[in-house]
């Protein structure tokens, strides 16, 4: 949270010195590390699920070609998130224009997996259906800042570097995603209690 | 604080949606089929993630997936002139999709794993969206004009190539692949050995032989151990 406050600049430019400092991990360490949860994010970020094995192979293979153009000026976690990020948004705008052109409705994109439905208790299944749908609920710009603060538990600096976006724009989004967020959830729960 | 609480434990269920291990082992095995080395020790070995793995002699499991596609005549010859020391050495391919090579004698049976032909020619064909995909991270994505499932390679599964077949030598010496496997296991030999003057012959004459072979990049990567070897032995 330091970083980019201006506060203390010394302290700034050592952490990223240190960061700097970061061996260049390789495919395999990056896959090992990470690959769940960038499952996750894409999963969280709209990926449909019958894409997210072939949106992570996309990943891995970018991060394979790229990887010897990796600096560090970045940390790795953040370099990855940024990829998928940005695979995310090309999924997102393939099914958009998918739906165009066939006229359907949005109706993958709020889906929850099938193995969820038969092998999680009921109760962990239906608090995810609702997180879900009040996930979808938010806007894709928004959608991006929440999840990667409250699922990836990532900074604000952190989300700021994979979106590009000035840290400001950050929080603001983030406050908006949550009050959006929670206002959905509460939405869900009243109609779910209406219509058991 | 109880709404709070209550939205937490939304977010935690977000959170823990993670895959499962069953869905991480089809994507362990669909990336490593697309040619990605996610092994750890051997990653950092060769420093180059997924260029080159080297298995026993060499090439073995690079062939496997990174020539899934290609027909399997020249497949199971590069994998036999990897392999063998003998002569004739028949190669019954199974149809379960695993390649028994059998050895008459002096070796164990050994079983090599290999991608059905279908599911390799599926785990290859994303490497073209990739190439798409990598020109979003340095621009904003476009709209798409096509669809993902589009691209999908479809591989067609013959009858000839569900049957048994058997291998003989002369297929094995006249196949390019072949040649070209011998020539970089020979090269990597040589490095190996620090003959250095022969491995260069032997990395110059697979450029000139075969200047866009298929293994071009195995070239590239042996040349490179051959300079770092000589700067080490300097």
């Amino acid at each position: 949270m330091l970083l980019g406050t201006g506060k203390n600049e010394a302290f700034d430019q050592e952490r990223v010195n240190l960061e700097r400092r970061h061996p260049v991990p390789s495919v395999a360490e990056l896959y090992q590390s990470y690959c769940r949860y960038l499952w996750r994010c894409l999963r969280s970020l709209g990926v449909l699920e019958a894409d997210l094995d072939d949106t992570i192979q996309d990943l891995f293979l970018i991060v394979q070609r790229k990887l010897t153009e990796f600096d560090g000026q970045v940390a790795p976690k953040t370099w990855l998130y940024a990829i998928a990020l940005r695979l995310a948004r090309r999924r997102r705008e393939q099914y958009r224009d998918r739906r165009r052109r066939t006229e359907e409705g949005d109706s993958g994109m709020h889906r929850v997996a099938s193995p969820l439905d038969t092998e999680s208790e009921f109760a962990q299944t239906e608090r995810l259906t609702t997180a879900r749908e009040a996930l979808f609920a938010l806007d894709d710009e928004k959608r991006e800042v929440f999840v990667l603060a409250q699922i990836e538990e990532m900074t604000a600096p952190e989300i700021a570097d994979i979106t590009g976006l000035p840290i400001n724009t950050v929080y603001s989004r983030l406050r908006a995603a949550r009050a959006q967020f929670s206002a959905a959830i509460q939405r869900l729960e009243a109609s779910r209690r209406r219509h058991p | 604080m109880t709404h709070h609480v209550e939205i937490d434990q939304y977010l935690e269920a977000l959170r823990d949606d993670l895959p499962s291990a069953k869905e991480e082992a089809k994507l362990h095995r669909k990336l490593a089929a697309a040619g990605l080395c996610l092994t750890v020790t051997l990653a950092s070995k060769t420093a180059t993630a997924g260029s080159v793995i080297a298995v026993n002699s060499g090439l073995f499991a690079t062939i496997s997936a990174r020539f899934a596609s290609l027909p399997l005549m020249a497949q199971l010859s590069l994998v036999t002139a990897t392999t063998a020391t003998v002569a004739a050495i028949p190669v019954v391919v199974a149809t379960t999709g695993h390649h028994q090579v059998a050895p008459t004698h002096q070796t164990e049976p050994r079983v090599v794993e290999r991608q059905s032909p279908s599911a390799a020619m599926r785990a290859r064909a994303p490497q073209a969206k990739a190439r798409d995909a990598e020109t979003a991270i340095s621009e904003e994505p476009a709209l798409a004009s096509t669809d993902p499932t589009e691209t999908r390679a479809q591989a067609p599964v013959t009858a000839s190539r569900r049957k048994a077949q058997v291998i003989t030598p002369s297929s094995v010496e006249s196949s390019t692949l072949a040649q070209e496997t011998a020539l970089i296991d020979a090269a990597l030999q040589a490095i190996r050995e620090r003959s250095f003057a022969r491995a260069e012959q032997l990395i110059a004459q697979h450029s000139r032989q075969f200047p866009n072979g298929h293994l071009s990049l195995e070239r590239q990567r042996a040349r490179e151990k051959l300079n770092e070897a000589k700067s080490h032995s300097q």
